[in-house]
C-alpha cells in the first residue's frame, strides 16, 4: 500500500500549494478589506483602528500560518460582511454541494457505461447511429442552458417540481434529493457525453483484440464478452478521464446553483466574491480544491486497483 | 468425427469479393492428429475459424457443410453453437499473451468454460480447474490460479490457454499457429504435451501451422493449401517422404534445416575462406568487458557480465537466447540506446543501421519508398536531387526490387518486399553493419528462403556484416557463421 501512502502525501501537498497560492492572490488583489466594511464614510483614522483589530497588519507569512493552523481546527476565519464565521456560513451548504457533485459523478459513470454497451453492441446500427449524433449535440451544450431547459419543460410546462422551491435536507431528505436529479443531471449530461464516446471507441478497440475471440471460443455470448472482458479493459483510458472531470463538475454547479436556485457554495462564493468577503472566498476555495484532488487521488488509485498489470508499488 | 465437405468461402469487403476457401474437404476421425500447412493466405486459418464458429461477418459462406459427430455445425443458430464452443470444440491460438484477457485471473478464465457449458457447484468447478492445470504440466496451480497473464512466461501462457481448451474435455481441439511465437525449447514441450493430451484423452486435433518442422513431429496426416485449395493430402511419411506436387515440393525445399545439405556445401566454403584468408578481415565491431545494467525503480538489476567479443567484415552472426536473456539490451548498448554499462563498445565502420521484425511498423506509412531511400542521403548532404535519385535506384536493384517502387507508398507492399526496402534504406547509410532483430519472423517459410538469399548475396558482393537476433534456431543455423549464445549474463561464441 506505498502507492496509497505515496498519493495521500501528494495530495496534502499539493492542498498546501493550493492554500498559499490563494491566500496571497487575495493580498495582492488591490481593494482592502477595512475599508470595504467601512465604506467610503469612514475616516482613514478608523480604518487604521479596524486594520490592527483585524490583525491585517502583521506580517504576511504568520498570517499565512495562522489562517493554516486555524483552518485544520475548523476555524475558517470570520466573514467581513455577515459578521458570522465562515464556517456558520457555509457548514450547512457543503452537503448541498458534495451531494450533487457525487450525484452528478455517479450519473456520469452509469450513463456513459450503459449508452456506450448498448452503442458496441449495435455498432454501427441504428441504435448507434442515432447515439453518435445525439451524444455529439449533448457534448456541445454547456450545463446552464441545458437547466434552464429542464426548468422550461419539466417545471414550467410538466409541473415535476417547482422552480426554485428547494427543500432543505434537514426537513424532507427524500424531496432534497427528488430536487437534486434535475440539477446534477444537467451538470452530468456534456460529461457523460464525452465519456460514453471515449468508451465506446475505447471499446470497439477492445472487441478487435485476439482475447475477444478467445472469449468466443469458449461459448461466451456477445453480452457475456462485453461486460465480462471487454469493459473491465476497455474502461481503463476512461477512468483517467473520469477523474479529470471532478473538478468541472464543481465549476458547472456553482452556475446551476443560480439556475435552479439551490442554497448551495457555489452561490454563496458568487455573492461573496461581490461583496469582496475574502475569509468566505478562500474558505471556498481551498474546499472546492480539497474535493477535486480527493476525487482524483480516488480515481488514481481506483485505475490501479483495475489495471492489473500496474503494480501496486 | 469431423467431416468437412465441400467448404467455400469468400470474403466480402467494400464489394470487393475474394475467394478465401475453395471447395475443402477433409476428414478428421476420433483421436487423430492432422495437420493444415500452407503460406498466409491460403486459407487454412479460415477453415480452422469456419469450423470453429468463430468467422469474422464479413467472411460469408459459399456452401459445403461441417458435420462434428453427425451435427451441421453451420446450419446451428447462434445459442446452438455457443453451446458446442468450449464443450465440444476447444481452441488455443498463436499469440498466448493477447489471446488472454489481460485483467482477469488465469483460473477465472479456466473456471469461466465450466461455467457457461456445466452446472458444477464451486468448489467442483475449482478441482476440475486445477485438474486441467495438472494436465497442461503447470506447477502450483493454487498459486497459478490468482496470476494475471503478464505474469507468466509465453510457454506457460500457451500451457494456461490449452488448459482453458481442455477442461471440459472437447472431442476436437483447434491450434491455430500454437507455437509459433515461443522460442523453440517451449516449442518442443507444447508439441510434446499436445501428443499425451491426445493419447490420453483420445482427443483429435487439428493443427495448422506454416512451419512444417513442427508439423512433421506433430501429426499423423498432413493437408497442404494453397490459395484456399487443397492442392495435397497424406500421411506425413508421404508427404515428406514423396511430394507430390510443385507447392509441397517448394515447401519442404524453404524448411531452414540444421543438417542439410546446404548445410555442407556452406561450412566447406567457409573453412576455405578462412584458409585463405587473403585478406585481413577487419573488425566492424569490438565489444570489450561490457557489463550492462538495467534500472527497475530503484533497482540496478545486472544483465550483462563482463561480455567480450567482435564482428568482422563479411559475417553473418547469429544471436541467440530466451526471451529475457539480454539479448536486446546487448544490441541497445551495441546501438548506443542504452547508456548504463560499464566496458567498451568500438565502431570500427558508420554506425550499424537496425532493421526489425515487423517492416510495416518501421516504414512511415505517409511516405514514398523514394523518400524513405533518399532520406539518410538528405542527412548526411552533398547530393544533388537527380544523385538522391539514382542512388536509391541503383540500391532498389541491388536488393532485386523493381525501380518503379521508388514511387510506392509502404502500404502497396507485401511484407517480404517492405522488408527488402527496409535492408536497402540501413544500406544507403553505406554502412557494412546491419543488425537484423527477428528480421525474418513475420514472413512466410517462402518468402524467408528468399530473404536468405537476399542476406547471402549481400554478405557476399558487398561483405556486409550481419548481427542477426532470433529464436529461430533453424534460420540462425543456416544463415550463420557464427553463433553468439546469450545465457546467465554471459556470451558464449
Amino acid at each position: 500500500m506505498k502507492y496509497v501512502t505515496k498519493k495521500i502525501l501528494g495530495l496534502i501537498i499539493t492542498l498546501l500549494i493550493v492554500s498559499m497560492l490563494t491566500f496571497f492572490a487575495f493580498e495582492l488583489i488591490p481593494g482592502d478589506p477595512a475599508r470595504s466594511i467601512l465604506g467610503t464614510d469612514g475616516t482613514s483614522e478608523q480604518v487604521q483602528a479596524l486594520r490592527e483589530e483585524m490583525g491585517l497588519n502583521r506580517p504576511l507569512p504568520q498570517r499565512y500560518g495562522e489562517w493554516v493552523l486555524d483552518f485544520l481546527h475548523g476555524d475558517m476565519g470570520n466573514s467581513y460582511y455577515y459578521q458570522k464565521s465562515v464556517q456558520d456560513l457555509i457548514g450547512d451548504r457543503i452537503p448541498i454541494t458534495v451531494t450533487m457533485t457525487l450525484l452528478s459523478f455517479s450519473m456520469i459513470l452509469l450513463l456513459s457505461v450503459a449508452v456506450s454497451i448498448f452503442s458496441v453492441r449495435y455498432a454501427n446500427r441504428l441504435f448507434d447511429r442515432i447515439f453518435l449524433i445525439v451524444d455529439q449535440v449533448t457534448m456541445s451544450v454547456p450545463p446552464f442552458f441545458i437547466g434552464i431547459i429542464f426548468t422550461a419543460v419539466f417545471g414550467l410546462a410538466f409541473h415535476w417540481f417547482t422552480p426554485g422551491g428547494y427543500v432543505s435536507y434537514e426537513k424532507d431528505m427524500g424531496g432534497f434529493i427528488g430536487y437534486l436529479i434535475l440539477p446534477s443531471l444537467a451538470i452530468a449530461l456534456p460529461r457523460a457525453a464525452m465519456a460514453a464516446k471515449l468508451l465506446r471507441s475505447s471499446l470497439l478497440d477492445e472487441m478487435q483484440k485476439d482475447y475477444v475471440r478467445t472469449a468466443y471460443s469458449r461459448g461466451n455470448g456477445p453480452w457475456r464478452v462485453l461486460l465480462r472482458h471487454v469493459l473491465g479493459n476497455g474502461i481503463l483510458p476512461v477512468v483517467t478521464f473520469l477523474g479529470m472531470t471532478a473538478a468541472d463538475i464543481i465549476a458547472n454547479s456553482i452556475v446551476v446553483e443560480q439556475v435552479f436556485g439551490i442554497p448551495g457554495v457555489g452561490r454563496m462564493l458568487i455573492s461573496s466574491i461581490s461583496k469582496r468577503d475574502y475569509p468566505v472566498v478562500e474558505a471556498i476555495i481551498v474546499l472546492i480544491a480539497v474535493v477535486t484532488l480527493v476525487l482524483n487521488t480516488l480515481v488514481d488509485v481506483l485505475y490501479k486497483k483495475l489495471d492489473k498489470r500496474i503494480e501496486l508499488i | 468425427m469431423l467431416n468437412v465437405e465441400h467448404l467455400s468461402i469468400h470474403f466480402e469487403e467494400r464489394g470487393k469479393r475474394e475467394d478465401a476457401v475453395k471447395n475443402v474437404s477433409f476428414q478428421l476421425a476420433d483421436g487423430e492428429i492432422l495437420g493444415i500447412v500452407g503460406e498466409s493466405g491460403s486459407g487454412k486459418t479460415m477453415t480452422a475459424l469456419t469450423i470453429a464458429g468463430l468467422k469474422k461477418p464479413y467472411a460469408v459462406i459459399d456452401g459445403g457443410s461441417v458435420w462434428l459427430d453427425g451435427m451441421d455445425l453451420l446450419k446451428l443458430d447462434d445459442a446452438q453453437m455457443r453451446s458446442v464452443q468450449g464443450a465440444q470444440i476447444g481452441m488455443i491460438f498463436q499469440e498466448p499473451m493477447s489471446a488472454l484477457n489481460p485483467t482477469m485471473k488465469i483460473g477465472k478464465q479456466l473456471e469461466e468454460v465450466l461455467i457457461l457449458h456445466t452446472k458444477l457447484s464451486k468448489e467442483e468447478r475449482r478441482n476440475k480447474v486445477f485438474a486441467a492445470m495438472e494436465d497442461v504440466e503447470l506447477r502450483n496451480p493454487g498459486e497459478l490460479y490468482d496470476k494475471y497473464p503478464h505474469e507468466l512466461s509465453g510457454g506457460m501462457r500457451q500451457r494456461a490457454m490449452l488448459a482453458a481448451a481442455i477442461v471440459c474435455r472437447p472431442k476436437l481441439l483447434i491450434a491455430d499457429e500454437p507455437t509459433t511465437a515461443l522460442d523453440v525449447q517451449t516449442q518442443d514441450g507444447i508439441l510434446e504435451l499436445l501428443k499425451k493430451l491426445n493419447q490420453k484423452y483420445g482427443m483429435s486435433i487439428l493443427f495448422i501451422s506454416h512451419n512444417l518442422r513442427v508439423v512433421e513431429k506433430l501429426c499423423g496426416r498432413v493437408l497442404v493449401m494453397k490459395s484456399g485449395e487443397v492442392v495435397e493430402e497424406g500421411s506425413v511419411e508421404g508427404i515428406f517422404g514423396n511430394p507430390q506436387t510443385e507447392y509441397t515440393k517448394e515447401l519442404i525445399a524453404a524448411i531452414p534445416t540444421a543438417c542439410g545439405k546446404n548445410e555442407g556445401d556452406k561450412s566447406t566454403v567457409d573453412e576455405a575462406g578462412m584458409e585463405k584468408d587473403m585478406w585481413e578481415p577487419r573488425k566492424v565491431l569490438e565489444v570489450r568487458n561490457l557489463n550492462a545494467y538495467y534500472r527497475e525503480g530503484r533497482a540496478r538489476r545486472q544483465i550483462l557480465q563482463d561480455v567480450s567479443f567482435a564482428l568482422y567484415e563479411g559475417e553473418i552472426v547469429g544471436l541467440v537466447g530466451e526471451s529475457g536473456s539480454g539479448k536486446t539490451t546487448l544490441c541497445k548498448c551495441v546501438l548506443g540506446l542504452l547508456k548504463d554499462y560499464e566496458g567498451e563498445v568500438i565502431h570500427h565502420t558508420k554506425r550499424p543501421q537496425m532493421i526489425f521484425q515487423d517492416p510495416y511498423g518501421s516504414l512511415n506509412p505517409r511516405k514514398t519508398i523514394g523518400w524513405i531511400l533518399e532520406e539518410p542521403l538528405k542527412v548526411q548532404g552533398g547530393f544533388t536531387k537527380e544523385e538522391r535519385k539514382r542512388k536509391a535506384e541503383e540500391m532498389l536493384e541491388r536488393v532485386h526490387l523493381p525501380k518503379e517502387f521508388y514511387k510506392r507508398y509502404p502500404r502497396e507492399l507485401s511484407g517480404g518486399q517492405r522488408q527488402r526496402v527496409s535492408i536497402a534504406t540501413a544500406l544507403m547509410t553505406g554502412t557494412k553493419f546491419i543488425l537484423a532483430d527477428e528480421p525474418l519472423s513475420a514472413l512466410d517459410v517462402t518468402v524467408q528462403a528468399q530473404m536468405i538469399a537476399l542476406l547471402k548475396e549481400l554478405q557476399e558482393k558487398e561483405k556486409i556484416c550481419y548481427l542477426f537476433v532470433s529464436h529461430d534456431l533453424d534460420v540462425v543455423h543456416m544463415l550463420c557463421d557464427r553463433v553468439l549464445r546469450v545465457e546467465k549474463k554471459q556470451v558464449t561464441v
